[in-house]
Formats: structure tokens, sequence, C-alpha cells
């Protein structure tokens, strides 16, 4: 702890040139990366208002790197600078959904396209409620990363504005989505001050380096295991860019095209990953702790540059097909919006490493700014008290409507399956919670659980249990 | 007992959360379509977890008993704990003495000054009132001032779970005594009964006659549907006695049966086809091309010499399978015209024509050229039914639910006592203390600013009571 202390005072003095330099590259980068990207994912063209999003998107992503960059700085223009980017940023946004609402003539509430863009809208405007009414500062450094990888999805789903179909024509549906829409960022406020307070409590970067190697284990893994064939080539479902859809080969059977040498990368990051997490286990519960600490530490950092690669390869394959596919003797281009997944997972697992890589050795800083530990607590509870009724009231306007369109109030469909999984998990934290007196730690990973079944009732639902939900 | 316990209410919220959750993970025969349940799984895997009911979690024998056990548990736990909870309501414990009030979490001690009990207890019960917290009078008598706000919070817990309740009560009548049917109806058809779709069996009546007037949609500009329509009519003994023309999301109800439009499509069986024909008569010379309208089931004589065409049989969408004749689709993408030709003598003809490929017809014996000129499909209409008795009591629980959970979350019981009595030095004040039943951080803010402000206002009435003493 004493060298991690002096290292940190060390690099705090010498620093600020190298710091301003470092920023001065990453701008840099940034730009490079906002003009490419559009080209690399293959970007036919932008529909109104979807530039304001993508500078919104921009927006975002500057103010979570401000806000790192202010752990190494520590100047409060800094901090000043990243509200600021992150409310003009919130405005774009606002026009951007608000351009889409007159173009399409109803409220952007009916594809899974226009609520991740509403959702994301939700998480910054109740970040901001959050950190102007209840002084929780750096709750920033949490959401943005979520609302910039939700614009960034965006970017490759599919966004055509569609004229709404007869079952989707109903105040109740708009009720139901709006309700999801705020509970879903309600419940991802209370993860974001979950994480807050496990910095506060001290929980060690051990621990959290343990749930970030896991994640992104987690993560490669499912995607070695669905996307990787017996030869390491990487599969991606063939694009039919004319029609703006996957080439089936049956129903629920996509064509798929291997790509070759982007497989071997995934394969690394895994086993990188993977050996990060075993070393780190081997540190944190060993005879003596902190001993493989520097391992688990280069291992990790190795891991971070093969997702960066992996990532950029990934883009450049998908930018650079089309590719033969042997089984039907002819070429297909590949396109990311057939695998929103695929792009979700690889910029989570590379925010959530960044951020460990950001945060780990700066855990006592980012600690000294937060509130009480108590005050935390009583904020997790207190979002969970607001998203959970909301919650309640989603599920029955989404009965209700189900009722008037189907005749059927509840049907056992995976999302209302998934639902009620997301409604019993909160009622049984409300339960501890009131009647047992739980606090603390276990509250706040109750909440992070919690948060990692929302966001599978949102996303997973949709793409791996197609059902009812068939609209979204 | 272990079946009214929180721990046992939690396992239960568990066990029903894998449940649903394995209902998610493997393909639910409702959801699946025909035979895809054997395209995906193994054999072996079919028969072990059909073995373990695992295809139809929703509807197994033990997924009930688990939701009925829930309903016990929540029961049982409310009737165990509500009687307290009602006394708690009904009869609040309201003096106070000054140990009473040492045992509250929230304690301040305000001086009395130069006030009597008496004064100082008049003074604090106004200002209370007039910040909204008006102290009972009756209690006030006895020496006490008691506050409390939110009384009805106490009971949240128990509407919020009897909510549920009724819910689950909902639920059972409908399982028990509602039904889910379809009907398909062609414009002009009657029905009497409807095919039930949640069990199989035989087709259920519904005690009146359904009758169907028209069918249609609505298209956006762009080609896509905007609105689907049917013209209902109810009939009973023949008389009419409700009529509605129901969209998607507008159903018509009739003696607590619903009808829902639920699809819409291609009969795959013409309503009316419009030929043009023309053939020499006898002298040879072209006879002036006639048009004629032909519908299924109804001849038409094209002269008075015996010429009469009826339609023997029609394929929307025609492909040969091997050598069998078969139909892609309902759609009159590649219709196939079987035309029964009846020619003077009383000679048969049969004539096959296809509009969209006239090289394919066998070669006409029969004299007679036939254009198509138009073609109207008969199209039909997909209704849902369902009755569910049960359901008000659904929406009735899930009011209660909304008031319940927003009572349970947002209201606090807030309790407020204050005594004369001594503080910490042994001089006289007014002991204030307070219990609320959650958001104590809140509770504790407001009770400072009481508190501070009963100290004001029994310091700021001292000058006038020294003014007083000498008039």
């Amino acid at each position: 702890m004493a060298k991690v202390l002096t290292t940190h005072v060390n690099g705090h003095r010498t620093s600020s040139v190298g710091t301003w330099i470092l920023l001065t590259v990453s701008v840099a980068v940034l730009v490079v990366m906002a003009i490419s990207v559009p080209h690399l994912i293959g970007r036919s063209g932008w529909a109104t208002g979807e530039k304001l999003l993508y500078l919104a998107l921009l927006g975002y992503l500057g103010a979570s790197v401000l806000y790192v960059f202010y752990l190494a700085v520590r100047q409060s223009n800094i901090v000043a600078g990243a509200e600021a980017l992150t409310r003009g940023s919130l405005l774009l946004h606002t026009a951007a959904i608000a351009t889409r609402w007159v173009t399409s003539g109803h409220a952007p509430l009916s594809s899974i396209y226009e609520m991740v863009l509403v959702f994301s809208w939700a998480v910054v405007v109740l970040q901001e409620v959050a950190e102007w009414k209840l002084e929780i500062p750096f709750l920033g450094a949490i959401t943005l990363p979520i609302a910039t990888l939700s614009l960034t999805l965006l970017q490759v789903l599919p966004g055509e504005i569609r004229p709404l179909v007869p079952a989707l024509q109903s105040t109740w549906l708009q009720i139901h989505v709006t309700l999801a829409m705020l509970s879903y960022a309600g419940f991802t406020i209370s993860f974001a001050l979950a994480l807050l307070f496990l910095i506060k409590d001290g929980v060690s970067p051990r621990t959290f380096l343990s749930w970030t190697s896991g994640l992104v284990a987690a993560i490669y893994g499912a995607i070695v295991v669905s996307s990787v064939d017996a030869n390491l080539a990487f599969l991606l479902p063939a694009w039919d860019a004319e029609a703006q859809e996957k080439v089936m080969l049956a129903p629920k059977e996509p064509l798929m095209v291997p790509i070759p040498v982007l497989g071997w990368l995934f394969v690394i990051v895994l086993g990188l990953a993977a050996a990060t997490l075993v070393v780190n286990l081997l540190d944190s519960y060993g005879e003596k702790v902190g001993r493989w600490e520097n391992e688990a530490r280069w291992l990790f950092l190795a891991s971070v540059f093969a997702q960066a690669a992996a990532f950029a390869l990934l883009l450049w394959k998908v930018h650079s097909g089309p590719y033969f596919v042997p089984q039907v003797g002819q070429t297909y281009g590949v396109h990311l919006a057939a695998s929103p997944f695929l792009l979700a997972g690889t910029v989570c697992a590379l925010f959530a490493s960044l951020a460990w890589e950001a945060l780990s050795r700066k855990s006592d800083v980012v600690a000294s700014f937060l509130p009480q530990k108590d005050t935390l607590d009583g904020l997790i509870y207190r979002t969970v008290a607001i998203s959970f009724p909301l919650l309640t009231f989603m599920i029955i306007a989404g009965a209700y409507w189900a009722n008037r369109t189907w005749g059927a109030y509840w049907s056992w469909d995976p999302k209302e399956d998934w639902a009620l999984i997301t409604w019993l998990t909160y009622a049984g934290y409300l339960h501890m919670r009131l009647t047992r007196g739980w606090r603390g730690r276990r509250s706040a990973y109750f909440a992070i659980i919690g948060f990692a079944i929302v966001m599978f009732t949102f996303f997973g639902v949709t793409y791996l249990l197609p059902g009812l939900h068939a609209y979204a | 007992m272990f079946l009214s316990s929180l721990e046992c209410g939690l396992v239960l919220l568990g066990s029903i959360g894998t449940a649903v959750l394995i209902g998610t993970m493997i393909l639910q025969r409702p959801l699946a379509r025909e035979g895809q349940i054997e395209q995906i799984y193994a054999p072996q895997t079919i028969r072990l977890l059909n073995a373990l009911g695992l295809f139809d979690v929703f509807h197994a024998w033990w997924f009930i008993l688990l939701l009925g056990l829930l309903g016990a548990n929540i029961t049982l736990a409310s009737l165990e704990r509500f009687p307290h909870a009602w006394r708690f309501f009904t009869r609040p414990h309201m003096t106070a003495d000054e140990w009473f009030v040492h045992q509250l979490p929230f304690r301040k001690e305000i001086p009395l000054g130069f006030h009597t009990s008496e004064e100082a207890l008049s003074i604090a019960s106004r200002k209370l009132s007039d910040l909204g917290y008006p102290p009972k009078p009756k209690v006030l008598e006895s020496g006490t001032l008691y506050v409390e706000k939110h009384r009805t919070a106490r009971l949240a817990p128990y509407v919020v779970h009897a909510s549920l309740l009724i819910i689950f009560a909902g639920a059972i009548v409908d399982g028990l005594w509602g039904f889910k049917g379809l009907v398909s109806l062609t414009p002009g058809a009657r029905t009497q009964s409807v095919e039930p779709v949640t069990v199989p069996g035989a087709p259920r009546p519904l005690g009146f006659t359904l009758r169907c007037d028209g069918v249609g949609m609505e298209k956006y500009p762009d080609g896509s549907p905007k609105q689907y329509w049917s013209q209902l009519v109810v009939e009973e003994n023949g008389r009419e006695v409700a009529r509605k023309k129901i969209h998607v999301n507008d159903p018509l109800t009739y003696k607590g049966v619903r009808f829902f439009q639920a699809s819409y499509g291609s009969a795959g069986a013409p309503r009316k086809l419009v030929f043009e024909a023309s053939w020499p008569d006898k002298g040879g010379n072209q006879h002036p091309p006639q048009t004629f309208t032909l519908r299924p089931g109804e001849p038409v004589s094209l002269d008075a010499e015996g010429r009469r065409v009826e339609l023997a049989a029609f394929i929307p969408d025609f492909v040969l399978e091997g050598n069998q004749i078969a139909s892609r689709s309902d759609e009159p993408r590649n219709p196939a015209i079987q035309l029964a030709v009846t020619l003077p003598g009383g000679k048969q003809a049969p004539v096959w024509i296809f509009p969209k490929a006239p090289d394919m017809a066998a070669p006409n014996d029969s004299g007679i050229n036939f254009q198509l000129r138009d073609l109207e499909m008969e199209y039909v209409t997909g209704l849902q039914v369902a009755h569910e008795p049960g359901q008000n009591l659904i929406w009735c629980g899930c009011l209660l639910l909304t008031a319940g959970l927003m009572m349970a979350l947002y209201m606090s019981h807030v309790r407020m006592w204050g005594v004369i009595g001594h503080d910490g030095k042994g001089r006289p004040a007014l002991l204030l203390g307070g219990q609320p039943s959650k958001y104590r951080e809140s509770f504790e803010r407001r009770f400072d600013e009481l508190a501070g402000e009963l100290e004001t206002a029994l310091r700021a009435a001292q000058p006038e009571i020294k003014e007083a003493i000498p008039a």
C-alpha cells in the first residue's frame, strides 16, 4: 500500500506535462476515431437526427474520458468540463429524439432502436438529477460509459423509421414502454451507486480485478463458443445489403461467413482474461496475498491491448468484406447490424477493463470525493424504492395492453418471464432490506446482480430468447 | 411455523424465479412450432425433459404447487402478523412519560424558560398545529403532546400482500372457468362455437351466434399494414343483439366473451372472377366478346344455345411438386383456374386457365376463349376468443397493489411525543421525542426543524409574558 501511495504521489508531481500530452493524444485519437468509425462500420447515410446522435455519442465518450483524466490531473475545471460536455450532449441527444418523434409522427417507443435511444437518455437525465439534487459527484463516470455503449449500439442497430403495426397503436403500450425505460434507467442509477459504494467501502482493487476479468472472460467465452469454429475462423452472419437483413438458410438459421485470423484474437483475449482471473484468485486466496499481484496486472494489461486489437480488427474485417463462403460457393459481405450483441459485448468488456485500469490505483482518491457510506447505501435503497414500483406498473400496463390486444394478460412469454424474474429479485431485496435490515455490501452486491438481470431482460431476451415481444 | 416465515417466502421466491428461468431457457411446447422441439433436442434429452415436465414448466403440477405454496406463505405470514399490526393501528400508544421519551431514537430537550408547564404545552401545541402537525387534543389533556402522521402506513404490507392474493384468486378463477379459443370467419359466415386453444378438445359452444359481415385492412402509403378490422354481429334466436366493427386493440365483448382481431388473410378461395369470353357461333362467325362474373358454386349461362360455365377448381399459388398439383400459399400469386364448360348438346369440356403463365395451360377443347379480367379473393378474419371471468379481480388486485406499494415504500408512520420533565441539568424542559417507521435520515431533519421551531416559539413568547405580568 505504501509503495502504491509513493508512486502515486511521485506520479502526480512529475507527470503533469506527461498527462497533458496524453490528454492531447487521446483527444486526437478520439477525433480520428470519430471520423473513421462511420466508414468502418459501413454507414451508408445519415437519417435526420442521426448526426446529432453521433455527436452526442462523441460527447458522452469525451466526458467519460475527462472523468478518468480528472483522477490523474485533479483539477476541478476538468470535472466542470465533463459536466458541461455531458449537458451539451444531452441536449443533442434530446434533439435527436425530438427529430425522430416529429419525423415518424409517433413517440419513439416502438422498436429496440428507439427503446435504447430513450433508455440511454433517461439514464443521463436521472444522473443529472442525482448529481444536482443529491450532490453525488462522479456518478457520471459510471453512467456515461453506459450511455456511450448504448449510443454505440445505436450506430449499428437498424434504425429506419417504420410505420406502427396495428398491435402497437395503443396508449397503453406507450405507457408500458415509458415505464420500462424509466425503471431500467432507475436500476442503472442504483447499480452506479452500488459501484460507488463498493469503492467507498474500500473493496480492494484485487477484488474488482476478479470481477472485471471474470466479466471479460465470460463475454469473450460466450463469443468464442457461439462465433468461433473449429478452425478458429470467426463466423458472422451473411448480410444482404439491399434488403438490410441477414441471409437466411432456414427460419432462425442464418448463413454464416467464416472470417479467418479474427477468431485467433478472440481466443487469445479469452485466454488472457481467464489467466488473469486464475492468477488473481490465487493471489487473493493464496498463502501470501499480493505475491502474484504484478503478474495479474500485466496479464490483464495484455488482455486490454488484445481486446483493443480484436475490436479494431473486427471493425476492419467487417468493413473489408465480402468473403467466400465454401458452403454455398458464393461471396457474401457482413455487417455489425446482424450481431449487435458482439459489438455491445466487446465494447462493454473494453470499457470495464479500461475503467479498472483507470481506477485501480486511484480508488482511494475516488473514495475521498464520495459521500458517506451510509448516504450512498440509503440512496441505493431509495433508487430501488423508486424503480421497483415503476417496474410493477410497467408489468401491469403491459398485462393490460396484452389483454386488450390478444385477450390474454399473461402468456409466459420469455420477456414477461424475465420481467417477473427481475420483479422477484427486487422483491426479495426489499424484504431483506425492510424486514431483515440488510445494509452495506450485501445490499450493494444485490443491486449489481439486479442490474445484470435487468440488462438481460432488456437485451438478452430480445436477442437470445425471441417470443411475443417480437417488436422489441 | 416454517410456512409462515420470511425465509420460506424467500426460498419460494427463489424457486419460482429459478423455475421461470428454466422455462425461458428450454423451448416450451405452447410456444414451439410443430416438430420444432424434435428438431432442436436429441431424443434422449426430450425423454428426460418430458419426464421432468420441463417442456411446459408453467402448467406443470409442481409449478402450480410452488405458486400455491407462495400464496399460502403470504396468507399465513399476514394472518400471523396482522393482529399485532391491527392493534397498533386501532389502539396506538399515545400517552408518554419522561422515561418513555428517553427510550425514543430521536430526542430534544427544549427549555421552558419562564413558562409554566401548561403555558409551554399550549404554546407548543399551537405552534405544532401551525406547522401541520396538530397534537391529539384528548392526549393533551393528560399532559402529553402526541403527534402522528400516516398511521395507515402500518397496514401497507398487508395491502400489498392481500392484493397479490387477489391477483392469484383472479388467475385461479380464469384457470377454472375461463377459456381461450380461435375462430376463423369469412364474410357472411356464422358460428356458434370456437376451437379451444389452451386445452385440446371439442369445439366450445358460445351460447349465441356470431356472424361476420365484412373483413378488411387499411394500409400505410408504403403498403405495410395499418389496421385490420372485422364487422361482427351477435345474433340470439335469429335476432341481432349486438354489432361492432372491431380493430386490433379494440375487441367486441358480449356476455363476458371477448372477440379480438388476431389475424387476417386470404382464404385461398376466390370470391368472384370476371371473365371475358368469345366463341364462334353456329354460322362460324365470331360471337361478340361477352363479360360475365363467376362466383363459386353458381353456374353461369353464356348463351341461348346452352353454353354454361362453372368454377371447378381454384389453386391460388400453383406449383407442380413431382406430378402433384399443389399451392405454395393462399395468396393469388400464380392462380390456376379450372372451369367446367358445358357445350351445346350437353358435352362437357374442362378448361384450365393460367392468367400469369398462359403457356402452362392444356389445349382448350371447348372452343371458347376465356380471358380473366378481374379476380377478387375471399378474405378470412382470425378471431381470438377469450372468456376471463377473473380479470376484474385481477385489475382490482393491480390497483390495490399500486396503492399498497406507494404506501409501503413512500409513507412513513411518524410519531412524536412531548412531555414536561427535566433536562440534564435538572431544569424544567419540554422533552420531545420521535420515531419514524422508515426513512430515519429525512425524519431526523424534519424532527430537528420542528424542535428548533418550538424552541424559538417558546423563547419568543417570553417577552409577552413579562409584559403581561406587570399589567
